[in-house]
């Protein structure tokens, strides 16, 4: 059975400058609203656990606000910095490639429904190192055809198998 | 006044998912369909608005500009088909 090895949630993420989703609450439930019409990314900081190996994956928790058909995509990135890193934090970035996943969307807006992205690209995370995730919905994929907000209530990492 | 731009249409495209979020309005369509729907109200828009014009009394037309007699139309629209919805 695949171990869940973090939960990501809305409450704690990060955000960049410009072009991030809207954090909320719908029926109580904190969520990021990601827009239909352009990308918008968010992140996460975490360290990653003791005995992590293999391939990882991403399961994101989701809910529609309003779209019953169509499919929603997203992309997710891994920073992952080892002490010693020729990494300098406080000037740039060092994602890996963006990895992608999609799923059509549940037939009634706000029923439950999950993607999974399979971390290929994990930028050779390893136990202890400092991870960051950046998550963003592919809103101008041509294949992104889902009407309005996705709502994005957590994200686990999950080993793949 | 000419049909708006691609980048107006992609603007408003935006917006009507956003307020249909908002509002959590189930819905089938897809992205593209609510452009479609966006480019289709532009369109009729386009080829109708001198027959609006032309409807306002002729006595009274003058006195009015082009975006107050649009605002007129945008809340008699509202009132008929948003009321309550």
């Amino acid at each position: 059975m695949a171990n869940t090895r973090f939960v990501l949630l809305p409450n704690a993420a990060e955000f960049p400058a410009t072009a991030f989703p809207q954090l909320m609450q719908i029926n109580r439930h904190p969520v990021l609203a990601y827009d239909a019409a352009a990308d918008e990314a968010a992140y996460w900081t975490f360290v990653a656990p003791q005995g992590l190996t293999g391939t990882l994956n991403l399961v994101l928790n989701l809910i529609a606000a309003s779209a019953t058909s169509g499919a929603c995509y997203w992309q997710a990135q891994i920073e992952s910095v080892t002490p010693a890193d020729a990494v300098d934090l406080d000037a740039a970035t060092s994602f890996d490639t963006a990895n992608a996943g999609n799923a059509t969307v549940a037939g009634t807006a706000g029923y439950l429904f999950t993607v999974t992205i399979t971390l290929t690209n994990a930028d050779s995370i390893a136990a202890g190192d400092l991870v960051r995730v950046s998550l963003n919905r592919d809103a101008d994929n041509g294949s992104d055809n889902a009407a309005g907000d996705m709502y994005l209530l957590t994200v686990e990492l999950r080993d793949a198998v | 006044m000419a049909a708006l731009d691609t980048s107006d249409r992609a603007d408003l495209h935006a917006e009507i998912m956003r307020a249909v979020s908002n509002e959590r309005e189930p819905t089938g369509a897809l992205k593209s369909e609510w452009r479609q729907l966006i480019d289709a109200a532009d369109t009729f828009i386009d080829n109708n608005a001198n027959t609006y014009n032309t409807t306002i009394p002729a006595a009274i037309r003058a006195k009015f500009t082009a975006a107050q007699k649009a605002r007129a139309l945008m809340l008699v629209i509202a009132r008929r088909f948003l009321r309550g919805s």
